[in-house]
Parts: structure tokens; C-alpha cells; sequence
């Protein structure tokens, strides 16, 4: 009986001291950090829309929105960003390189020109011709203006004006604006005279002859490709 | 209310006693703290994906087996750790707990750490959290009856553990 009362007394006491350890309990502060950690921030559907993404997410989108842009074609509704764009470039060029940045332009609207040709987009066709004029005028003004024109960009010109031939023979009606024709046919004008004073070996003397009479021919085009040509073997 | 919402409650009502069943197991502070971490995380994946019926068994059950991994990489890594650690209280736990454990609780403590796993557990969590016999039985995945039986064996193993040390049963 002694016995069985002292065990008694030993399982009390010893459950007493269990219960005792119901004390241990972990840091408040870790607990409450560690579950913030696990459960992480609230989800959101739409995480852009907080404040601190917002900018982040603007810029993002007008980012999207140029680079889009520079695909557009005349009468596209990006168009007028792609337009601006390019005005914005213009602004940071200077003096010296803006006939350089009049001349990719016009070939860039050549282009785009093509691209609604060739793609039949009839509601575009107004728009891109209007758009290749207004550069096409600029770029004459250029070659009227800037006596030394490099033969990088007189390539251009030169890219262009078949660009321009190949829209007008599927359109089946001139497109380019007089004053270019005119400003380019005087620039290959002023290239054969230099050309006639400077030393050619026989074979650039009967390419220059050729695009003297392609020049006459009214074959604007041949004969930039021609003293094009002469330009670049005199490089070599 | 969603999801987020509840685990934050069954979290705050849990944290402690899952810590605690842990750290009796494994008797160090960052152990306890790592394994409880890790228990509330993969609580709370398995809760975001499905349905749990009983998330206080499955804390418990996920915490067993953790502390099971546990001793298992340990025993890899080093074959004496479990024969040495054991016995050696955690020199920081008084100061983080803040618990003045008089010297007959320690050494119920001591002698808690000595019993097989199973032991260790049916006496934790029927005597220390307060479980009844089904919530044990289904933690521990035995019938209510085993569980009985497990209970009571476990709490003569203790005071038999209890007897070896010297002075305990003469207050």
C-alpha cells in the first residue's frame, strides 16, 4: 500500500513536471517573422497595380508600345508613335548629320511605300504616298543643298529611287514627287562631270559613256546605278 | 475566407506546440526552429493545392517525419551524434525560452529524451499538449485502442527512466 502510494505520488509528480514543459514555447518575434516568410506577401491578381510597380510597369509598356510602333505602316494606329519617334531622334542629331538622317528617312518611307504596295492595302496606299512626299521633298532639298553628299549616302538615294520604280511599276502611276527626280537627276549630273575630270580606266570610261546616255534617255535610275558603280571601283 | 487567411490561424494556434514536440525530440533551439519552419511550409503547399481534413494531425505527422529525416542524415553524417546529443540540454535554451525549469522538470526532460521515438511522442503529445487518445491515435496513424496501450507503456518506461536518475522520487 506504501508502496503503490508512493508511485502514486511519483506518476503525479512526474506529470506535473510534463505539463511543466508546455512552457517551452519558440521566440515570439521568430514566430510571427517565420510566418510572414512562409505565407509570403499577399497574392495579388494584378501585382502591377501596386504603386511601387506601377512606373516600372508604364515604362514597360511604353517600351512595348515603340518597339511595336517601328513595325507600323502608314495609316496603322501606331504609326503616328513611330512618327514620333523618329522626331525625337531627330532632335538629339546634329547639324552635320541631319542630311544623313532626311536620307534614311525618305529610304524608310520608300520602304514602308513597298510594303503597302506589295501587300495591296489599298486603304494605306494614300497615306504612304503622302508620307514618302513629304520625306521625298526634304531629301531633294538635301541633295540641292549639300554640295559634298557621301557615296554611303548616295547609295541610299540611289536604294530609294528603285524602291520608288519598282511602287510606281506595280502601281502603274509616278508616285515620286518632281523636285526629287529633278534633285537626283542634277546630283548624277554633277557625279558624271567630276567623274569626266577624273582619271577611269577604259572599262569605268564606257560604264560613265553608258550612263551618259541612259541620262539622256531620261533612265534616271540606270545611270545612278552606273556612275554608282564607278564610285565604288574608284573606293578599290 | 481564403486560404491565406486560414493557415495564418492555424498557424498562430499550432506554432507553438509543433515547435515544442520538436524541440523535446531534438533538443536544440535552431533545430527546432529549422524543422518547425520547414513543417509549416510544407503544410502550407500541400494546403494551397488540396484539401486537408485535419491539419493539426498533419502538422504533427509532417513534423515526425522531418525530425525522422532529420536523425536520419545526421546518423549518415555522423554515427555517435544521436548516442551523444541527447542528453546534452541546449546551453541557450533557458535564455530563449525564458523557462526557469526547476531540476526535477529537467530531468523528467532528461528522461523523456531517453525513451524510444514512439514513447517520446505518445507521452508529448498525450501529457505535455493534452491530446485525447483519437487525436494521438491519428497522428501517430494506430487504432485508438494501440494508442491505449502505447500511452500507458510509454508513461511506465518514463517513470522507470525517472527511477534510474537519482533523486527524483525522494522529494
Amino acid at each position: 500500500m506504501v508502496f503503490r502510494h508512493l508511485n502514486m505520488m511519483e506518476e503525479r509528480e512526474i506529470l506535473r513536471a510534463l505539463s511543466q514543459l508546455r512552457k517551452i514555447k519558440p521566440d515570439k518575434n521568430w514566430a510571427f517573422l517565420k510566418k510572414r516568410e512562409i505565407l509570403g506577401k499577399e497574392p495579388q491578381i494584378f501585382p502591377f497595380l501596386k504603386p511601387a510597380y506601377a512606373g516600372i510597369f508604364l515604362i514597360l509598356i511604353l517600351i512595348g508600345v515603340f518597339q511595336f510602333s517601328q513595325r507600323a505602316l502608314p495609316g496603322d494606329l501606331l504609326y503616328p508613335v513611330k512618327k514620333f519617334t523618329e522626331r525625337v531622334q531627330t532632335i538629339f542629331v546634329s547639324e552635320e548629320e541631319k542630311p544623313k538622317v532626311v536620307l534614311d528617312l525618305t529610304q524608310r518611307r520608300a520602304e514602308e511605300l513597298a510594303k503597302v504596295a506589295q501587300k495591296n492595302e489599298v486603304r494605306k496606299l494614300a497615306p504612304a504616298i503622302k508620307e514618302f512626299q513629304a520625306n521625298a521633298l526634304q531629301a531633294a532639298k538635301v541633295l540641292v543643298k549639300s554640295k559634298e553628299v557621301s557615296k554611303k549616302e548616295l547609295q541610299k538615294v540611289a536604294a530609294t529611287l528603285q524602291t520608288v520604280n519598282k511602287v510606281e511599276k506595280k502601281l502603274g502611276t509616278e508616285v515620286s514627287p518632281p523636285t526629287f527626280d529633278q534633285a537626283i537627276e542634277n546630283k548624277v549630273k554633277s557625279i558624271i562631270e567630276d567623274l569626266e575630270k577624273s582619271s577611269l580606266t577604259e572599262k569605268q570610261k564606257e560604264i560613265l559613256e553608258s550612263a551618259k546616255k541612259d541620262l539622256k534617255e531620261g533612265e534616271i535610275e540606270k545611270a545612278f546605278t552606273k556612275v554608282m558603280l564607278i564610285l565604288q571601283n574608284e573606293n578599290e | 475566407m481564403d486560404k491565406r487567411k486560414q493557415f495564418s490561424k492555424i498557424y498562430d494556434k499550432f506554432v507553438n506546440s509543433i515547435f515544442r514536440f520538436i524541440f523535446i525530440k531534438v533538443n536544440s533551439i535552431e533545430v527546432a526552429k529549422d524543422l518547425t519552419s520547414e513543417t509549416f511550409l510544407r503544410v502550407w503547399e500541400k494546403f494551397q493545392n488540396s484539401k486537408i481534413g485535419n491539419p493539426k494531425a498533419f502538422l504533427y505527422r509532417t513534423a515526425r517525419n522531418l525530425v525522422t529525416d532529420f536523425y536520419r542524415e545526421k546518423a549518415k553524417i555522423n554515427k555517435t551524434y544521436l548516442e551523444s546529443l541527447p542528453h546534452l540540454p541546449d546551453p541557450r535554451s533557458n535564455l530563449e525560452e525564458k523557462i526557469i525549469l526547476n531540476e526535477k522538470v529537467r530531468l523528467v526532460k532528461n528522461a523523456l529524451s531517453n525513451l524510444k521515438e514512439d514513447y517520446q511522442e505518445a507521452i508529448i503529445l498525450r501529457y505535455i499538449d493534452g491530446l485525447s487518445f483519437k487525436e494521438i491515435s491519428e497522428i501517430l496513424e494506430k487504432s485508438p485502442s494501440a494508442t491505449r496501450v502505447l500511452v500507458h507503456r510509454a508513461l511506465l518506461a518514463l517513470k522507470k527512466e525517472c527511477n534510474k536518475i537519482d533523486g527524483f522520487s525522494s522529494s
